[in-house]
This record gives C-alpha cells, sequence and structure tokens, in this order.
C-alpha cells in the first residue's frame, strides 16, 4: 500500500495525467479485446446477451468429431441443438460450450409455494402452468411478461462438455419429464446450472432420467419441482455413474425427492457428490429418495448431505431401501442435517455402512431396519477425532494440490471447487486479465513492468457503493475467514499502479446495496530484472570478441539459469561458427539437455534464457574448436604393424605418427610438447621426425617425465648440437613420426595403457590430440619373447669314435599372447636366427677348439667348424622363422687326447643380426651328453720334412727328416712305411703300401710286414734342435716308379698306436 | 782372322746340312746353351731353358698363377732368324687341377690351352701328362718377348680327407726351332 501511496503523492500532475491515460487506453483495449480477457470462475458477464427466444440454424462451428465437437455459443445454438435432438440422438457424438447461456435474466425464487420471478429489483409472480408473469401473486390481471420456456434435451446419446461454463435462468416445463437432458443415455460434465426453474412429473437439474450415463463436474442450483420423482441432479438414474456433482437446488416434489438422485436403479455409483438444497416430498433424502427392486449395487462414497430434508419417509442420505438383491454401500459419507435418520427404511435389503458419520444430533440412527445392515462404523460428530476432512477428501494436503477437486475450509465440510460460485457484482482488471470472485487455486501471472490495476462495477441492478481494495505481498491465497479480517482495506477510486518487483495478490471487496462481495487476483509476480545465465560455469556474459578454446574429444556444455523473482521460463541455445550481433532471425533450440559437441569443427554456443516475465539475458562462449593432433598410427618396431593398441616388452620400441593442420598460424608463445598420461621412465629414448623438414631430433629422459617440450630435443645430425625450435609464423601443418624406445629403461613393474600424444600450446589454448585416434600401449616387464630349441635326440655321443649323429632341432621364437593379443618383441626384429654350440666339460668349461678340430658340423650339404673361441656358430639363413631340420655331428676316432670323462655339447639356439653373433641366445639349452671312454695320450709328434717334394729317378738321393716327439709315453717308438699310389689318376688317392725296404738302402729293423722302426728309442723333444731325431733315408732312386710315394711315419708307446704323419713325393 | 772364319763357318753349313735335317731341334735342359737361335724362357726375371713347378700346399679354391715370357734373346744376341716355338706342359696330373695356359697380348689373357688328360693329351712312358701348347712364332728383327700366364686351380669342392697332403709337379719346357722358307 505504501507503494501506492508513493505513487500518487510523488508524481506531478502532468505525470499522473500520463499515466492515467494511458491506463485508459489499457483498459479500453482490454475490454475492445475480449478474446484477450480471462475471466476467472466463469460467471456471466455482461456482454452475454439474454436469449431471444429463436432458434439458430447451425451450431457455432465443429463436426461433432472428440477433436472438433460441436460448438454451442448462445441460447440460440443451444435451442438449435434441443430442435435436433428431435430427429438424432447424437450418439457418440461430441458437443462443447464456447460461452455461458442466459435462458432468462431474471431470479427465479420459491415462496409460499409460488414461483417468482425477479427482475431488476421487482418480483412478479409466474402464473401455475404457464410461462406468464405478472405482478400479483393471484397472476391475474395484465402479464408483465413471458419467461423464455426451454425444451429439454430429448433422447441425447452422446458426450457434452460444458467447458465450465453456465446456463443460466433455464426454465422448463413439462407435464412429464423436465431437466436440461430427458431420457439422456450419454455423457455430461463440466457444467452448471444457475437459476434455474424446472418443474416436471419426473424433474432432474442435469436430467430427467438417465440411462448408462455419467456426469460429473457438475452443479445445479435453482428450484426443482415434480409431482412424482425429482431428483437434483437427476430424477431416475439408470445404471449411471455421478462424481463431483452438486446440487444446490430446491426440490420440491408431490412424491420421491432427493439431491442428487430421486430414484437409483441399476448399477449406480455416487463419488465426491453432496446436496446443501433443501428437499421437501413424501420419501425424500439429501443423497437418493428411493432405492427399490434393485439387483444392482449401489455404491455412494465420499459424499454428504447438508440441506434440509422434509416428508413423510425422509432421511438424510437415503429415503427408502426396499427389496433390493444388489448391495447399497456407503463409504465415508457424512450427514450434516438435523434430521433424525440417516436412512428412513431398510427392506429385504444389504446395506453396508463403513466410515460414515453423522455431524449433528446426538444418535446416529437408521429408521426402520427390516432387512440387512452392516454397521461398521457408523459414528456420530465425534468423527473429527478418527477421520480428518482431509481423509474424507482424500487428500493430504489440498492447497498443495491445486487441482484437487475438493476445497478444504478449516471447520467445514469440504466441498468441491465449484461450489463458490455467487454472482459477480464487480471485477478486478489487470492488464488483459480480469477475475470476479475469490479463489484459492492462483495461477502465476508474471510482468516485467509495473501493474496498474482497475476494479469495475458488472451488474447494473446491483450498483456498488463502495470498493476496497489490499494487496497481500504474498503468493498464498488468503482464506476466506482471514479476507473477513482484513482491517487495512483502502478505498478504491480510480486506478493503482503495484512498482516494485514481488509477488502480489490484490484483493477486492465490493459493496453493493444487498452484498459484500470479494473478488482477489491471480498471484502477480513483477519481475524487471534479467535472469543470469552461464554456460558451464564459465562464460556468463555476451562477448563480441571471445578467445579459442580447444577440446580433444567430445564435451558436454551444460546451460543454468537462475531468476529470483518469476522464475526461469525457457533456456534455449543456438551453435554459430561464428559472433553473431543480431539475435532476430536466429531460431534458437529450446535447452533440455546438455549440449554435445561430437562433431570436429569450431562453435560457439549462444545460449538464451527468457524468464517468465519476458526479461531475456544472451550469454556466449568462447570459440570452441574441436580438433587437433589424429594419431594416424600406432605401429610397432621396424615391421610396421599398424595397431589400435599395443601390448609390448620393455624391451620393444613403438612408432607413432601425429598430423595436424590448422586454418590457422603459428603465433609468438606457441610450443609443442609431448604428454603422456603415466610418467615415461628414466632412459625412454624419444626420437622425433619432422616429415614435413625431414628433420630428426632425440632426447632420451634422465628423469620419469610425463610432459617433454619439443624445444628439450637435440637435432640428429647437425655438427653442433641444436635444440627444436618453435615456429612463430606459417600456416600450422605438421607431420611427426615419434619413435619411442624403451629398449635401456629399467621397467620394475607393467605400464597399463600407456597415452602418448601432442600437444601445441600457448598462453591461452591447449590444442591436444584428438581423444578417439589415441591409442594406449601396455608395456610387460616379463613378457619377452622367448627363443626356444628343442630335440628328440637321446643318446649319447662317443668322443673318440668314428660315428655320424643326426640331432634334430626345433627351433623358434615364440611370443607371449595375452587374450590371444601378442605381445610385441622388437628386440629381435630384423635378425636372423642361428645356432651356438659349445662343448663344456663337467664343469661347464668350454673346451678348446684344439679338441673339436676333427669334429664335423654339418646341416644340408653345409660343414660349420669350430671358430677360434671353441664355439661353432651357424648362421640358419631362415630369417626369424622357425627351423626344424637335422644337425649333423661327425666324429671321428683320431681326435685330440682329451681327457677320459663326460662331456657335453651344449646346443643353443641364437638371435642376432649376421645369424651368428650369440648375444641373443635361446633360455633353452641343449646338453648332449658326450662320452670319451678313449684316452688320448698327452704328446706331441711332429716331422719336419726339408726336402725337395720331388725324387729324381736318375740318381740316387737321400731324403733328411726331423722326427720330435715327447709326451708321456711309456715306451715311444716311431716307425716308418712307404706307401704307393694306386692309381695314376687325380680321382682316385688310394696309395697301397710297399716295402720301403726295396726303396732305401737303410737297414732298418723290421716290425712287421712293411714297416720298420725308424727310431726305436726316439729322444723327447725338449724345445732344442738337439733333441731332434734326426733320420735320413737314403734312397734307391731308380726302384721308384714315376709315381706318388707317401712315407708314413707313426708313433707308438710300446704297440700302442698313437699318432701318424704323412709325407709325399712323387718320382721323376 | 778372316781366313780362320771362313773355315769355322764352313764346318758348320756342312755338319747342318750333312746331317740331313731340316731345322734343329733345342731342348730347353740342353746343355748346348752356346746355339744363338734359341728361345728361351724369362721367369722370375731370369733366363731359364724351363721351368719346373712343384705342386704342394695347394687347397681347394686356391688359384695359383705363374707368369713367364718366351724371349728370342739369349742374353748377349738376338736371334737373327725367325723362330718357332711350342710350350709343353709336363704333369702327373695326380690332383685336381685346372692347368690352363694363357698369352697375354695387349695386356689381355687369352687361354691358348688347358692341360688335362683326355683325347688329345695323354700320358707318356714315364706317366707323365704332356700339353703342347700351339706353335707360335717370333721374328728375328727385334728382341722379342711372349708373355703368358699359368694358372693352377684347385677347383672349389667337397673333397675327402685324401686329398690332403697331395704332391705334384708342373714342368714347362720349350721347343723352338728356324722357321723354314723364309
Amino acid at each position: 500500500m505504501k507503494i501506492l501511496k508513493g505513487f500518487k503523492y510523488k508524481l506531478n500532475n502532468k505525470q499522473k495525467i500520463y499515466v492515467f491515460v494511458v491506463l485508459f487506453v489499457l483498459i479500453i483495449l482490454s475490454f475492445g479485446i475480449p478474446s484477450l480477457a480471462r475471466i476467472k470462475n466463469r460467471l456471466p458477464i455482461d456482454n452475454t446477451s439474454t436469449w431471444d427466444g429463436t432458434v439458430s440454424s447451425s451450431y457455432r462451428r465443429g463436426t461433432g468429431l472428440e477433436s472438433d465437437p460441436y460448438i454451442i455459443s448462445n441460447a440460440k445454438e443451444l435451442a438449435y441443438f434441443s430442435t435436433m435432438l428431435l430427429t438424432n440422438s447424437y450418439k457418440d457424438t461430441y458437443f462443447k460450450l464456447e460461452n455461458n447461456i442466459i435462458i432468462n435474466n431474471g431470479l427465479f425464487n420459491y415462496v409460499d409455494f409460488n414461483v417468482t420471478y425477479t427482475l431488476n429489483n421487482t418480483t412478479f409472480y409466474i402464473k401455475d402452468g404457464t410461462n406468464e408473469f405478472y405482478d400479483n401473486v393471484d397472476c391475474t390481471g395484465i402479464k408483465i411478461g413471458t419467461i423464455n420456456i426451454f425444451e429439454s434435451l430429448d433422447n441425447f446419446e452422446g458426450y457434452f462438455d460444458g467447458n465450465n461454463f453456465t446456463i443460466f435462468g433455464l426454465f422448463i416445463k413439462d407435464n412429464l419429464n423436465a431437466g436440461l437432458f430427458t431420457n439422456l443415455n450419454g455423457n455430461v460434465e463440466n457444467l452448471y446450472i444457475k437459476n434455474s426453474y424446472i418443474e416436471g412429473d419426473t424433474a432432474g437439474g442435469i436430467a430427467s432420467t438417465s440411462n448408462n450415463s455419467t456426469i460429473k463436474n457438475v452443479m445445479v442450483e435453482g428450484i426443482i419441482k415434480s409431482s412424482s420423482i425429482g431428483g437434483g441432479i437427476i430424477g431416475v438414474a439408470n445404471n449411471t455413474s455421478i462424481e463431483n456433482t452438486i446440487n444446490k437446488s430446491t426440490i420440491i416434489s408431490d412424491d420421491i425427492g432427493s439431491g442428487l438422485m430421486g430414484r437409483a436403479n441399476g448399477t449406480t455409483s455416487i463419488l465426491q457428490s453432496y446436496n446443501t438444497g433443501t428437499i421437501s416430498g413424501i420419501v425424500t433424502s439429501g443423497l437418493i429418495g428411493n432405492i427399490e427392486d434393485n439387483t444392482e449395487n449401489v455404491t455412494i462414497i465420499k459424499s454428504f448431505n447438508k440441506g434440509e430434508v422434509s416428508g413423510k419417509e425422509y432421511a438424510s442420505l437415503i429415503g427408502t431401501i426396499t427389496n433390493n438383491t444388489g448391495t447399497i454401500s456407503i463409504n465415508r459419507v457424512i450427514d450434516n442435517t438435523d434430521n433424525s435418520y440417516m436412512i428412513s427404511i431398510i427392506v429385504n435389503s444389504t446395506v453396508n455402512v463403513d466410515l460414515s458419520y453423522k455431524l449433528s444430533g446426538d444418535d446416529v440412527s437408521i429408521g426402520t431396519i427390516n432387512g440387512t445392515f452392516t454397521n461398521n462404523s457408523l459414528f456420530d460428530k465425534t468423527f473429527m477425532t478418527t477421520l480428518g476432512y482431509d481423509e474424507f477428501v482424500d487428500n493430504i494436503d489440498l492447497e498443495e494440490n491445486g487441482g484437487h477437486v475438493w476445497i478444504y475450509e478449516e471447520g467445514e465440510l469440504p466441498i468441491l471447487y465449484l461450489d463458490d460460485i455467487v454472482n459477480p457484482i464487480a471485477s478486478l482488471h489487470v492488464s488483459n486479465y480480469s477475475w470476479n470472485n475469490i479463489g484459492y487455486i492462483l495461477d502465476n501471472l508474471y510482468f516485467n513492468q509495473n501493474i496498474p490495476f482497475t476494479i469495475q462495477e458488472i451488474s447494473q441492478t446491483r450498483p456498488l457503493t463502495e470498493i476496497y481494495y489490499h494487496i497481500e505481498n504474498s503468493d498464498i491465497p488468503l482464506t476466506k475467514s482471514r479476507i473477513d479480517f482484513i482491517n487495512d482495506w483502502e478505498a478504491f477510486s480510480n486506478s493503482y499502479t503495484i512498482f516494485s518487483d514481488g509477488k502480489y495478490i490484490i484483493y477486492v471487496k465490493a459493496v453493493s446495496n444487498d452484498q459484500v462481495y470479494f473478488i482477489n487476483s491471480d498471484v502477480l509476480i513483477i519481475d524487471s530484472t534479467n535472469p543470469t545465465i552461464s554456460i558451464n560455469n564459465t562464460w556468463n556474459t555476451l562477448k563480441e570478441n571471445i578467445n579459442e578454446t580447444f577440446i580433444d574429444s567430445p564435451k558436454t556444455y551444460s546451460i543454468s539459469a537462475t531468476d529470483e523473482n518469476s522464475g526461469i521460463k525457457e533456456i534455449s541455445y543456438y551453435l554459430s561458427n561464428e559472433i553473431i550481433s543480431n539475435f532476430d532471425n536466429i531460431d534458437f533450440i529450446k535447452y533440455e539437455t546438455p549440449i554435445n559437441i561430437t562433431e570436429y569443427g569450431s562453435y560457439i554456443i549462444y545460449a538464451r534464457v527468457i524468464d517468465n516475465a519476458g526479461n531475456t539475458t544472451y550469454v556466449n562462449s568462447d570459440m570452441i574448436k574441436y580438433g587437433g593432433y589424429t594419431l594416424n598410427s600406432l605401429k610397432v618396431g621396424r615391421n610396421n604393424e599398424s595397431l589400435s593398441s599395443a601390448l609390448i616388452t620393455d624391451k620393444s620400441s613403438v612408432i607413432y605418427n601425429f598430423t595436424y593442420s590448422d586454418n590457422n598460424t603459428y603465433k609468438s608463445g606457441y610450443y609443442h610438447k609431448i604428454v603422456s598420461n603415466i610418467n615415461l621412465p628414466i632412459n625412454t629414448k624419444l626420437t622425433l621426425i619432422d616429415n614435413i623438414t625431414n628433420e630428426k631430433y632425440v632426447k632420451v629422459l634422465s628423469e620419469e617425465t610425463n610432459s617433454i617440450l619439443f624445444n628439450t630435443f637435440s637435432n640428429i645430425g647437425l655438427s653442433i648440437t641444436k635444440n627444436f625450435i618453435e615456429k612463430e609464423t606459417g600456416d600450422i601443418n605438421e607431420d611427426y613420426s615419434l619413435i619411442v624406445d624403451f629398449s635401456n629403461t629399467e621397467i620394475l613393474s607393467n605400464i597399463n595403457s600407456l597415452i602418448i600424444q601432442l600437444k601445441l600450446n600457448d598462453t591461452l589454448s591447449d590444442r591436444g590430440t584428438i581423444a578417439s585416434t589415441l591409442k594406449p600401449i601396455t608395456i610387460y616387464t616379463s613378457k619377452d619373447a622367448a627363443l626356444t630349441i628343442s630335440t628328440s635326440f637321446n643318446s649319447v655321443i662317443n668322443y673318440n669314435s668314428n660315428s655320424s649323429n643326426s640331432i634334430p632341432l626345433s627351433i623358434s621364437l615364440n611370443y607371449n599372447y595375452l587374450n590371444n593379443v601378442k605381445i610385441h618383441d622388437t628386440t629381435y626384429e630384423d635378425k636372423e636366427i642361428g645356432i651356438y654350440l659349445k662343448m663344456t666339460d663337467n664343469n661347464g668349461n668350454t673346451i678348446s677348439k684344439e679338441y673339436l678340430k676333427n669334429i664335423k658340423f654339418k646341416i644340408g650339404n653345409n660343414y660349420y667348424y669350430v671358430s677360434d673361441d671353441g664355439i661353432v656358430r651357424i648362421k640358419l639363413n631362415n630369417g626369424l622363422n622357425s627351423f626344424n631340420d637335422n644337425l649333423i655331428i661327425e666324429t671321428s676316432d683320431d681326435n685330440s687326447n682329451l681327457s677320459v670323462g663326460n662331456y657335453y655339447f651344449k646346443i643353443y639356439a641364437s638371435v642376432s643380426y649376421d645369424g651368428k653373433n650369440s648375444n641373443e641366445l635361446s633360455n633353452g639349452v641343449l646338453t648332449i651328453p658326450i662320452n670319451n671312454n678313449v684316452y688320448k695320450y698327452n704328446y706331441n709328434f711332429n716331422v719336419i720334412d726339408n726336402n725337395e717334394k720331388i725324387i729324381n729317378k736318375e740318381q740316387n738321393s737321400s731324403l733328411n727328416f726331423s722326427i720330435l716327439q715327447n709326451g708321456n709315453l711309456s715306451n715311444p717308438n716311431i716307425r716308418v712305411s712307404l706307401y704307393k699310389k694306386k692309381d695314376l689318376t687325380s680321382s682316385n688317392q688310394d696309395y697301397e703300401i710297399v716295402d720301403i725296404k726295396q726303396y732305401i738302402s737303410n737297414n732298418l729293423e723290421k716290425v712287421s710286414d712293411n714297416i720298420y722302426y725308424i727310431v726305436k728309442t726316439p729322444l723327447d723333444f725338449n724345445g732344442l734342435e738337439s733333441t731332434y731325431n734326426d733320420v735320413t733315408l737314403n734312397l734307391i732312386n731308380n726302384n721308384f716308379d714315376y709315381n706318388s710315394y707317401r712315407f708314413i711315419f707313426e708313433l707308438y708307446d710300446n704297440n700302442t698306436f698313437i699318432s701318424k704323419i704323412g709325407e709325399t713325393f712323387i718320382a721323376k | 782372322m778372316k781366313y780362320k772364319k771362313l773355315i769355322w763357318l764352313s764346318l758348320a753349313i756342312i755338319l747342318v746340312f750333312g746331317s740331313g735335317l731340316t731345322y734343329s731341334v733345342f731342348r730347353s735342359d740342353t746343355t748346348d746353351i752356346g746355339t744363338k737361335d734359341i728361345a728361351k724362357f724369362v721367369f722370375n726375371t731370369e733366363v731359364v731353358d724351363s721351368i719346373e713347378l712343384p705342386i704342394s700346399d695347394i687347397y681347394p679354391g686356391i688359384t695359383k698363377e705363374y707368369a713367364f715370357s718366351v724371349s728370342n734373346n739369349s742374353a748377349s744376341s738376338v736371334s737373327n732368324v725367325t723362330l718357332e716355338y711350342e710350350l709343353i706342359i709336363k704333369t702327373y696330373n695326380f690332383m685336381p687341377l685346372d692347368i690352363i695356359l694363357y698369352k697375354v697380348e695387349n695386356e689381355a689373357e687369352s687361354p691358348i690351352m688347358e692341360c688335362a688328360e683326355n683325347e688329345t693329351f695323354q700320358r707318356g712312358v714315364d706317366n707323365q701328362l704332356l700339353c703342347n701348347a700351339p706353335i707360335q712364332e717370333m721374328n728375328y728383327d727385334e728382341i722379342q718377348l711372349d708373355n703368358y700366364v699359368l694358372k693352377i686351380t684347385f677347383p672349389s669342392g667337397n673333397y675327402g680327407e685324401e686329398y690332403t697332403n697331395l704332391v705334384d709337379f708342373v714342368d714347362i719346357e720349350i721347343n723352338s726351332w728356324q722357321k723354314i722358307g723364309e
């Protein structure tokens, strides 16, 4: 109120005039555009004209379909409906009112058995049996006028929706059936009948009779007079259900009269209905007058009677119940009258009563009972402690459930929301909204500026004498009792305006000569403040100069908005790739769920919020760029097997290829780096290859890190170490290969899902690698590929024997697998498998070369020999493929003097670049046992031959030999023999022994045939020439043939052959 | 003195033509080294009558090359007649050797003979294989050297132990004579 007062006194006269002119124009406009106006509670308004008695030739519009019902907007069209029903029952056809309908504008009343008609504050009398009215109770003399008689809507079988409008002044008189509907076989809802007079043999407010019908959300007020059966809602109801119905009519019957149904037949249901009208007749009641000979069930739930009932067999709820086989159930039903009985007579019927109460009187009673009556809980008015009203209306908190049909007033029986209608005498107007009575279920109406309001007089017949207003700064409506206690009403004179933001309800107290009338507005919310809005709690202003922000994976952006006063009406957004300065033609999209940016590109999110008052705020994001490096490939090792993810050993390396191009240029401060989700271990070697410039850079990590700047890489190939230099200009077009080599690291435990990416950063943004292209690698510490070797050979090789041993070898390089996925081990790439063989003693010592010189190793047709270090290395020329073939080891019986004992061939598989290097050996080793049972003497034996190799046949000559021997022989002796080539060819190298005595003149002691001692007790060679055993063979040259001869010198220990040496000559 | 010289010359003519021979045969190992019209080897910078090559210490895959020349210059004088000569290679051929004789002309080697036991070359009574090279000619009016290379190869292959410590020989001899009808 202070606000209004402030308004009145702070404006100067000119400003007041201006405001009042504006308000006047607004008011005129609000009347001139009635379609924009909304009258609360749907009461008749001045511009509804009274029926002139004519009949329209059509409905307003419609086809009768549910989606397009016939529309009735005035009394003429309603009369047309009545006419059409004479020939068409409109089965399953839909009708709907579009306006209040005034059949007669005078008020009907029933006084002293006379029906009066008050018009313009003058009461007239309706002549019995006619529609004429006179100015005297005898209805004589000159009639004053006639009343419009409406013909009942007969035999209707469709759907009638009153659309919450009122039929006012309905006057029906018929000798048989009288009601808005007669013989109703359809459905009626949402209809109000006010100030009606209905008279007939069987009469009902909605229908005189109904069959298989449903009626709900209706209220009837007026006078219903019947000579047989009368009901406020229905006279005789057959198989009919009513719900949310109210009768406030006065029922006057010559026989049966009731507030809701005069008689109920068949399956009947009354739900949430009540009567407040006065009932009089013979058999009378508030809810159902008579139930008789009914075979079906009748149910009354959550209903009450408050109207006075009088008659012969009268009761508050049901008059007489006789001879029924169906059950009558009464549940949560209340009697709020002073009548003695709730049910007058029960005969041959079953009545079940539960949770039903009587509010007045001392006793709960049923009249005559001659049948079954089950009284589970029939209480007196103390029911309040047992069953609250809220339980009765089946709703815990009505005020929070505005859609509920009941209205609860403390201490009173609940009423249906439609039962608060009185004739309005004034209306309240704000903008294009109007109200004309008190409402308890209020809507919120929003305004973004001041609210001027006016109060209008409605009824010319009841002019206002006083007008007051009261403004509550609240959105909770006052109850009726609290309205009565408002003590600061302000007199209303012209127009007032509410200025400040807030929530208001305007109350009006209008006083006419005969009535004090209250009106309230809906909740009026003034909100002149713009809402606030934020994108991702990051951006909350509308900017013209925006920055760039980069994302490397789909990202969700949420929009949040707040508004203090009116609340948020709508949040919407628009994705643009450029700055928008004018939103007029932008089709914003309603924001319901967070915005997902999933496609590569550039986006500015524009968001808009509108509050309920219409205030609008815009905000925009930075330029969001979804892009960055693309990890094109992850390759393992040199074989370039491209993988989406890789499992590798800690001896391996991987190669990434990243590309990135942007329609932007490098700028000062841009820098590159390699980023990983897990620290890269020490000694990880990173080789960066710029495929654009073909320059290579390298860095070996000296400490664990997950971020390596490019400018810490050194260029490979330059004589002067030069680090990577970041560009400051030029187009961004990059192609990098990155080799990550873990072979020199000491990784202690597996590294799972290591992800490496490139980033290009500046001070504001961070361009990463597109997440969907990232490829994880897992590094295993103990999953190296295993080089294995096996054989089925299980024999022993005899060292000093002539033997050929075929050893089948199976060699393969076996990778580890995890769930059928290969764990790559690049250690072996580009290498070849070979065989590494050595001979060892029992202690694992390698046996030197000299002991293997007479042993041959053969694969296929190729022989292999021992190296100086005692190792036999065999290149298989098979790459890394598995090898399955035989290794032949040939021994001879003239092997060296290896000590007797057990020895072994240790055979490994090896992998090396040349197939022969032994750095990489198989985990497994084959051990082939060697048995040396023959002790070979430890001796030295040599023959120095300084002779020409040609013996001249033509003159005798001699040959000189120096024989050297030593060792641990007990009785060494040296023997000589002569062999002659058997065949004069190069293809046969066989020699045959001849008797040397035929060729030399020396006198040698014979040992055996053709063999002679040449030195029987030789000297032991001690390094000096003096210990040479020099011998001369004097040749009988002419005895030599033109051939080749070989002198064989043999060392014996006693008669044990030790060694022999041959010297070959030719004779010519 | 002139008279004495004429007498000696007359005796020589009588001896030559009186023998009935139409050409002279000079063995390389002849002791008649005073004869002027003879071709000789120049081998290892020395002028020799024959070349004897003991063959030992040779193994599979080894090739030994022996370069030598044939000269019409017998140390003190140049033959004053046109000579023809032939080279003879002798060997026991006890080893599987490839023995090929190349003549070197204009720094190019051209094989002129391969010495191997076959239909052309047979062993003689002393079991030696004789290989005669094509007859060559040398002019008389200037000092001339014919250059040769003898290549002896022990071919690669798998040989048994019996092919070790073998011994053989290759001798090269020359026969030369004055060309008739000049």
